[in-house]
């Protein structure tokens, strides 16, 4: 009988500790996240001091429980995929320390994993790895990243196009302070989204227009919005939040399928795949899925529970690379703030 | 025993060893990089190596739990946690301001190290090098300067206090306190138990509690 391969799983880059076991090629046996947002919600976002003490506290009991689930003993691990890059400094720090013990403690190879990379084969956790069929366009869109690709391999992976300021998530979180909702904003607007009228208010998003690029800007919106409400108060005209969410939401993603729409018949790749916290958002699978239809190519996201950050995609993505890469990664390796460019 | 220690609360990183059979401590340290995260383990690795000794072959293990740079304590208790977990091994939380006292023998030593905000981690020691044993004056933890100079009055020492400013041990100090502690039978914590001695909430806390008051 041959051996079967334990890949480990660890993902630290912001405020989700989480620790995945994936068997073999394909399947995923647990993924344990536990996350801070609880703990953050008072100070209205991430504190990243705040985010390295709780993942030194938990991730023990993270790791514990991965394996509980998994039916695994830490003896059996053949390799440990770690995040490494982009994300708080502090929080992957824990991770990677985590990681190095256990590879130098059992012995066994270490790969170190870009957390963006991790999101664009989110799609494809649980699934065979032949139904990954290579090129494809990838789109990962979360409150830190906002970027698409062309993958011709799970090596050959090129940025070509990327918001020039904040990412979607952040715009979307801004907004909903400005809208006085509470933290983690982007959920709550797009609750509160579902009541309003989207054709209400029209606002722009930076570049949206531009046919010269894939490029976009979010930063300008949020100051759209405020403008909007401070015009609202010194005129006294009443207005509906549930509106401004709506409008806001649907002009954010009609920019980003604009540009998603040019990606596809620029590239001429018909297979879309998008993962990242926002693509959460059940509005942008709609939306996206009838311009999808209308423009002829494909669209496929991940299950919902792994649009935001866990593990799993951190094991999937570090088993493509030791056994189909044959990458390779040395303990003295570092942790990087920003994406490094290579994947 | 074989008694693996580390410091990462400095910029200099060090890790020691001792062997079962011996009465000596062999330190190894990274004084140019300060990245703990990248010299930690490869430097773990090279004193194993040195010593032809196998990870597993640890009995005990040591580290400086503070106070001291967040980061650094973080990536120090982080991945010798781990590594004692693993092992089944217990590990030893070492106190920084009461093992770098160890440097001066029958003598006051007060430590005195920036905490920032206008805050000092402080302590005062003795070492008795006859009875190898450290006695505390003041325990660890964070002052204010007239609080401090407030403890020191009550003491009302009469010999003089050697003070050391900004003073972080090193992993050799980290193992000696363990040594001292090992004689006393004290032998260390469960793993799982042990944290970095931060003493002091993080600040967006500080404020969050301040904003309520």
């Amino acid at each position: 009988m041959k051996k079967n391969f334990y890949t480990l799983g660890i993902e630290s880059s912001c405020d989700e500790t989480s620790i995945s076991v994936f068997k073999n090629d394909s399947k995923l046996l647990s993924n344990v996240v536990y996350s801070q947002i609880e703990i953050h919600k008072k100070f209205g976002g991430v504190v990243p001091e705040v985010a390295s003490r709780n993942h030194l506290e938990k991730i023990n009991f993270v790791f514990e429980n991965a394996l509980k689930k998994a039916k695994i003993k830490a003896s059996e691990i053949s390799l440990i995929a770690v995040s490494n890059t982009p994300g708080l400094i502090g929080s992957l720090i824990i991770g990677a320390s985590f990681a190095k013990a256990l590879s130098l403690t059992l012995n066994i190879p270490l790969i170190t994993v870009n957390h963006i990379k991790g999101h664009l084969f989110s799609s494809f956790i649980n699934k065979k790895l032949t139904e990954i069929k290579y090129p494809f366009l990838g789109v990962v869109i979360s409150g830190g990243h906002t970027q698409i690709f062309t993958l011709k391999s799970s090596k050959n992976i090129k940025v070509i196009g990327e918001t020039k300021d904040d990412a979607i998530g952040e715009a979307f979180d801004k907004v909903a302070r400005v809208l006085g909702l509470p933290y983690p904003g982007g959920i709550n607007l797009e609750k509160l989204a579902l009541k309003g009228d989207k054709n209400k208010y029209d606002f722009k998003v930076g570049l949206e227009d531009d046919l010269s690029t894939l490029n976009l800007s979010f930063s300008g919106i949020k100051t759209g919005v405020i403008n909007r409400l401070n015009s609202f108060k010194q005129k006294k005209i009443k207005y509906k939040k549930e509106d401004i969410a709506a409008s806001f939401q649907e002009c954010a993603f009609r920019a980003l399928i604009k540009k998603i729409n040019m990606a596809v018949k620029i590239s001429k790749l018909k297979n879309v795949s998008i993962g990242g916290g926002v693509s959460n958002n059940m509005y942008f699978r709609k939306m996206i899925l009838k311009s999808a239809k209308k423009n002829n190519y494909n669209v496929v996201f991940p299950k919902r529970i792994y649009t935001q950050d866990n593990a799993a995609m951190i094991s999937l993505v570090g088993y493509l690379d030791y056994k189909i890469n044959n990458r390779r990664t040395n303990l003295n390796f570092d942790c990087y703030s920003k994406s490094i460019k290579s994947f | 025993m074989n008694i693996l220690s580390v410091d990462t609360a400095s910029n200099i990183l060090s890790v020691s060893l001792k062997l079962k059979n011996s009465e000596k401590i062999q330190t190894l340290k990274v004084t140019k990089n300060n990245n703990h995260l990248v010299g930690l383990v490869p430097l773990i690795k090279k004193i194993l190596f040195k010593n032809n000794l196998n990870i597993n072959e640890l009995d005990l293990i040591a580290v400086n739990e503070g106070p001291g740079s967040y980061t650094g304590l973080r990536i120090g208790i982080t991945t010798l946690r781990t590594i004692a977990l693993l092992l089944k091994i217990k590990i030893f939380p070492i106190d920084s301001l009461m093992s770098v006292s160890l440097l001066y023998k029958d003598k006051y030593v007060l430590v005195k190290n920036d905490a920032r905000a206008n805050e000092i981690y402080s302590g005062l020691f003795y070492y008795d090098s006859k009875k190898d044993k450290v006695e505390t004056l003041i325990k660890t933890n964070v002052f204010s300067e007239t609080e401090l100079e407030k403890k020191l009055k009550e003491l009302k020492l009469k010999e003089n206090i050697v003070v050391l400013e900004n003073a972080y041990p090193s992993s050799k100090e980290i193992l000696k306190l363990a040594l001292i502690n090992i004689k006393e039978k004290r032998y260390g914590i469960k793993p799982e138990l042990i944290l970095p001695k931060y003493l002091k909430k993080s600040e967006a806390e500080r404020n969050f509690i301040k904003n309520i008051e």
